[in-house]
């Protein structure tokens, strides 16, 4: 019986795959027939469409060795009203399928965020291929000239913007990103939204040279790009919103000399604080550990008395940046830090009231900025 | 003409009828020495043997010292008295010499065979770094020797039958009494009772009689060059069948689990001996599953592969003109025919092959564009991997799985593997070998004994019996306690 | 006369923990969080509670009637006529969820994969691995379940330990600022989640009773229970309640945002592993319990017989029962009720007939 079983289940497993076979694997797609797209980038098109570039890379063939990431690119641009339209209206131009699934970045530009993003940012989600960890930027300008601008070494415009959304842990000038972060906050409203920025600039030395810079984020209220932030402000916020790695700060001393300081640490609490008449007022405390790294000033010893006067002084550089951000963000009525969310989930009760208002109420809040900053070390000299 | 129930002749009084009746009955063979001798006052003898076979020296000196003194039977076969000429023929053909006495109606048996057979050495298959380095030969008495000298205990119990109606191959069925549960062994018995086979040439003859499931490729009972591996699976409460002409014997229950443990383990720190268990345990499933996961990843799941990798993955593909299943397929088939190659060739040409192998088949292959580097990465890793293993047919079985699930990958990608791997433990699930569950103590789950399969445990951790195949004895010694 | 089939304690545990969770995790935290945002937790832990008053149900009637299971006890309790449509009414019930996890099954390859591939393909892949366990039997896919649930939970466990760093606490609070009842608008979809274990009555007579017999099963709903609240409190903690509603597949966006070392994520093969296995247990075990409950219910003499045609009529059904997941999940949603009356008022009832029964026996 077992013998016959066999026979049957051997012919019934053959049957079906060979009605698989000769269905064609559909659904595969060989790695030869597509391109891998790097960097995506959105710009405004005509009639409130959406311009799509990407940047794909180009694979030589023969030798042995892989190149990997270093190898050519080039770019292809496509219009449409959404984003889905014009990156199937791409595969007119292109000669085998693209895969999105690989994009490292996608640009926006400022004009197309000044409209709103939350139309793309849905449509990105909705592609199952995107990664969450995308990295988003924005870019005055033309979004698509930011992807043709080569690095000096890679050559893949992705791997550079990649590597520069991590600078931002050492100089506190930009902010990691990512799509799925963003996505999140446009959904929940616990806070608004930032990307950082992207900028095309000329070498300092060899002036024929662009290079990519980021410096800065931009601001947004709801899904609408409101306003930029310059490095002083990026700084105050990412140190307020306690999510600042490194950075540095200095003090001058006497002309054109300074005291360079290695921020390692950085931690921030906020008490936000509601009066019945509906009035917020906003208790920033920062606490900041920093390191000695230069020291360009004659005669100085280094005490604790003096140690003791430069946290002073740091202390008030601090306080004046997160005083830019606070300026800045409630000139612009956008609440970057999540204060609303803060007061919600402390007091639900209250914000049932505040709830409707809380751009103008945070407009109008008071606030008091309290800086505590520490310098422990001198590193390798005293 | 005297004839027995079961049609045979009984030896007559008569020498020359005698003779022409064994004549008769070994085919009138040219190799069939008769000769007729007196042993004492009055009685002959005639002693017939197989030349060749036979050590006629000792034959000599064993009739000379027969003349002197009949009780000497040591030198004899235990039951050295044979009643008929059919059995006095067997005796014969099994290069024994036969004494038929003139008129007793009856012969003696002596046991004067010689023939050339392989010393004691390293088994070849199962080749170890430490631990015992003995192992079978062809010969089932020296087998039995060198399993009772690593074992000598007064509970190792051997049993005789012979099957084969044919061949008439003997077979020792080894157990350890008060330890081996007795319905197993009755089960085994029973089984190669049943057996109706003409010829047993080598333990799978045996093995295909009486294992559960005749229509499966995967093995039920484990085969072994290793008398350590003997000695140890006897002593977990299992049973070893020795045959006759092969050096590799059979044990019984297997599952599946234990294709993965090589007895060089418990010779290891347990710490060493668990590392190896878990690496096989791994290239066990590289093996069969890495060609499949490359086929599935580069044709459905682009978006899963590190962007780099990719990017490399398919620079590297860019002149191959076949698809990935084709792709694999080729390098999985070459890989086979290699190895298939190396084992048959000459040990002359070995060097030739592996360097044809190497060169064309890796090298040439890629620089003309026909498979890409990473496929041949893919198909040397899987083929390194299954020779981890030791050599029961789990080997094989996980080298022609490679191809069925490479085949599911390239139509439902990660789904059809997985749809792969479900109905291969379906399948699994339903094997059992001498009614003990394949899957071992994986499922029905047992953490316990999966604690001495899966890794090892230290030796004086290791109390306790697997379950599993129903030892009585559970406890492996007293602890102090 | 066929052998007795015998299942342990912990095969039915991990049969009962993988088809109530394996499946329904992956999509629960979005209904969920549909009605409850951040409070859905409190939904899971409702629905769990009345899990395990389903579980006791069974277990009763089992008690009451050893032996026996759903289909061959409400013929005995109710007579050959009532008991016979009853009997049929649940016959159906079971068939028609078989298809309804089938039709899941392979609506998550077609969103979570590739919706290339026709999604019949995706049936027959899984119609033919179940076919194929039903027809070795209980035992067997019992024993596969066990593996099952190993991987699964250990899957689970790393997907949420990896998250780790990505939590953020505070997306819970504010704690039910609604209150308490607010929330409860979903609870009949949280309960028909738990109530996935319906399948018990039709093994409980096969599983080798032992004093543990019941902590086992009890167990098997509290483990459900655990892996139910840590998805649904994961996807709160790292997404926040709004943005989880959203998503098809939360889980999928979970395991999304993995990474290690920097640049290795996607780990969406292992969401792949869990589903297959776990559904391929679902299946099975609704495809079993329907095909043992028709042989009871006609007193079928080979049952094997009516594999194929069932499997064939399970993909068609599955095929054009719903148009996509948008109707599935809102069938789901909408017509919970629906799975709770025969997941746990039909047997209720069948209990409380049972035990009047009991009572008037012994009072009369």
């Amino acid at each position: 019986m077992s013998c016959v079983n066999v026979k049957k289940m051997l012919a019934a497993a053959l049957l079906t795959s060979l009605c698989f076979v000769l269905g064609g694997c559909k659904g595969s797609m060989e790695l030869n027939e597509i391109h891998i797209v790097h960097s995506v980038a959105l710009d405004e098109g005509k009639n409130g469409g959406v311009r799509v570039t990407a940047e794909i890379a180009k694979l030589s063939t023969g030798g042995q060795q892989p190149k990997g990431m270093q190898e050519n690119t080039f770019y292809l641009t496509s219009e449409a009203s959404s984003l889905f339209e014009a990156a199937r209206l791409m595969r007119a131009k292109s000669d085998r399928t693209l895969l999105w699934g690989h994009t490292t970045a996608i640009i926006f530009s400022a004009d197309l965020a000044r409209g709103g993003i939350e139309k793309q940012i849905e449509d990105i989600r909705r592609l199952r291929q995107f990664r969450n960890s995308t990295l988003l930027y924005v870019m005055e300008g033309k979004a698509y000239e930011s992807l043709k601008v080569s690095m000096p070494n890679v050559s893949i415009s992705s791997q550079a913007l990649r590597g520069l959304s991590e600078g931002g842990e050492s100089t506190a000038l930009t902010q990691q990103t990512s799509l799925i972060e963003v996505y999140e906050e446009i959904v929940n409203h616990y806070k608004d939204i930032s990307i950082p920025s992207i900028e095309i600039v000329n070498d300092q030395v060899d002036r024929k040279l662009h290079l990519l810079q980021t410096k800065g984020l931009f601001a947004f209220k709801q899904n609408r790009l409101v306003g930029f932030m310059r490095s002083q402000e990026t700084k105050g916020y990412l140190r307020a919103s306690g999510e600042m790695d490194g950075s540095t700060e200095s003090l001058a001393c006497g002309a054109q000399k300074a005291l360079t300081f290695e921020n390692i640490k950085n931690r921030a609490k906020l008490k936000p604080n509601v009066d019945p008449q509906l009035h917020t007022d906003i208790k920033i405390e920062i606490y900041a550990d920093l390191n000695l790294t230069s020291l360009q000033c004659d005669n100085i010893t280094i005490s604790p008395a003096v140690i003791a006067r430069w946290e002073q002084e740091l202390n008030a550089n601090i306080a004046k940046d997160v005083e830019r951000y606070m300026a800045f963000s409630q000139k612009h009525k956008v609440d970057l830090i999540g204060i609303g969310e803060m007061i919600h989930r402390k007091k639900p009760a209250v914000w049932r009231k505040l709830k409707g208002k809380w751009a103008e109420n945070y407009a109008e809040a008071s606030y008091s900025i309290h800086v505590y900053t520490r310098v422990d070390h001198t590193n390798f000299t005293m | 003409m005297n004839t027995l129930d079961d049609h045979k002749t009984l030896l007559t009084s008569n020498a020359s009828e005698n003779k022409r009746l064994l004549l008769e009955s070994m085919q009138a063979t040219d190799d069939l020495i008769m000769v007729h001798s007196s042993i004492d006052e009055g009685q002959s003898v005639t002693v017939c043997y197989l030349a060749g076979m036979t050590d006629t020296q000792r034959l000599d000196k064993l009739l000379m010292l027969y003349k002197q003194d009949k009780q000497l039977l040591p030198a004899f076969q235990l039951e050295a008295n044979v009643y008929t000429v059919e059995d006095a023929a067997d005796a014969l053909a099994s290069g024994m010499s036969v004494l038929l006495f003139d008129d007793a109606g009856s012969g003696l048996v002596i046991d004067t065979i010689d023939v050339q057979l392989r010393n004691v050495e390293e088994p070849a298959s199962e080749a170890i770094v430490k631990g015992p380095r003995s192992g079978f030969t062809e010969s089932l008495q020296n087998n039995l020797a060198l399993v009772r000298y690593h074992f000598p205990s007064s509970r190792l119990k051997a049993e005789f039958c012979k099957v084969g109606h044919l061949t008439k191959t003997n077979v020792t069925v080894l157990s350890v009494g008060g330890l081996t549960n007795p319905e197993i062994l009755r089960e085994v018995h029973r089984r190669i009772e049943e057996i109706p086979a003409a010829a047993i040439l080598e333990s799978n003859y045996i093995e295909e009689w009486i294992t559960d499931n005749r229509g499966t490729m995967f093995p039920l009972i484990e085969s072994t060059e290793r008398p350590d591996r003997v000695i140890g699976a006897l002593l977990d409460g299992r049973i070893a069948i020795l045959v006759q002409g092969t050096p590799f014997a059979l044990i019984l229950p297997f599952v599946f689990l234990q294709a993965f443990q090589v007895s060089e383990d418990y010779a290891w720190n347990y710490y060493i001996g668990s590392v190896m268990r878990l690496i096989r345990l791994l290239s066990g499933m590289i093996g069969m599953l890495l060609p499949a996961f490359y086929v599935a990843t580069v044709t459905f799941h682009h978006e899963l592969v590190p962007t780099t990798l990719l990017q490399s993955i398919a620079s590297a593909k860019e002149p191959v003109p076949f698809p990935a299943v084709v792709e694999s397929f080729m390098m999985m088939i070459a890989f086979e025919i290699m190895r298939e190659a190396g084992i048959r060739m000459p040990k002359q040409v070995g060097q030739a092959v592996s360097i044809v192998g190497a060169l064309i088949l890796g090298q040439a292959a890629v620089e003309a564009g026909i498979v890409s580097p990473i496929m041949v990465i893919v198909a040397a890793l899987t083929g390194i991997c299954t020779f981890t293993l030791p050599p029961t047919a789990i080997n094989y079985v996980i080298r022609i799985l490679q191809f069925g699930m490479t085949l599911f990958a390239s139509l439902l990608g990660y789904v059809g593997i997985m749809v792969g791997i479900i109905m291969l433990l379906t399948y699994l699930a339903s094997l059992r070998s001498f009614g003990i569950p394949y899957l071992g103590p994986l499922a029905p789950f047992h953490l316990d004994e999966l604690t001495d399969v899966i890794v090892r445990r230290s030796h004086p951790n290791n109390n306790l019996r697997p379950n599993l195949f129903r030892a009585i004895e559970r406890r492996r010694f007293r602890s102090k306690s | 006369m066929e052998r007795r089939i015998i299942i342990n304690n912990f095969q039915m545990m991990s049969l009962i923990v993988i088809s109530t969770i394996g499946t329904s995790s992956l999509y629960a935290p979005a209904t969920l969080a549909h009605y409850a945002e951040r409070n859905s937790w409190y939904l899971v832990l409702i629905g769990g509670i009345v899990g395990f008053f389903n579980l006791y149900v069974f277990l009763k009637l089992n008690q009451l009637y050893p032996g026996h299971n759903i289909i061959t006890m409400s013929k005995q309790l109710l007579g050959p006529w009532l008991g016979g449509a009853v009997a049929f009414l649940l016959l159906f019930y079971l068939m028609d969820v078989t298809t309804w996890v089938l039709c899941e099954f392979s609506q998550f390859f077609i969103i979570a994969l590739n919706p290339l591939i026709p999604q019949v393909w995706y049936l027959i892949a899984g119609v033919l691995m179940c076919a194929y366990a039903v027809y070795h039997g209980l035992e067997v896919f019992a024993r596969v379940s066990e593996i099952v649930l190993i991987v699964t939970v250990v899957t689970f466990m790393a997907i949420y330990v990896l998250l780790i760093n990505q939590y953020h606490p505070e997306y819970l609070l504010p704690v039910l600022e609604d209150g308490l009842l607010k929330p409860l608008k979903g609870t009949l979809l949280s309960i028909s989640w738990f109530g996935d274990l319906m399948f018990v009555s039709m093994i409980m007579k096969h599983v080798r009773l032992t004093k543990s017999t019941a902590s086992y099963a009890f167990g098997a709903v509290g483990i459900t229970l655990l892996l139910m609240l840590m998805s649904v409190l994961s996807c709160t903690m790292v997404f926040g309640g709004q943005a989880t509603t959203t998503f098809t597949y939360p889980s999928i966006s979970l395991i999304q945002n993995i990474r290690i070392f920097r640049n290795i994520e996607r780990f969406d093969a292992a969401l792949v592993v869990v589903w297959v296995m776990s559904s391929f247990i679902k299946i099975t075990a609704y495809f079993w319990s329907m095909l043992r409950g028709l042989t009871d219910w006609l007193n079928l003499k080979r049952p094997r017989m009516f594999i194929v045609p069932l499997a064939v009529c399970f993909v068609v059904c599955s095929r054009f029962k719903v148009w996509g997941l948008v109707e599935l999940s809102s069938f789901y949603d909408s017509q919970a009720w629906y799975f709770v009356l025969f997941q746990l008022l039909l047997p209720s009832m069948l209990l409380g007939i049972a035990l009047i029964k009991e009572k008037m026996k012994k009072s009369g």
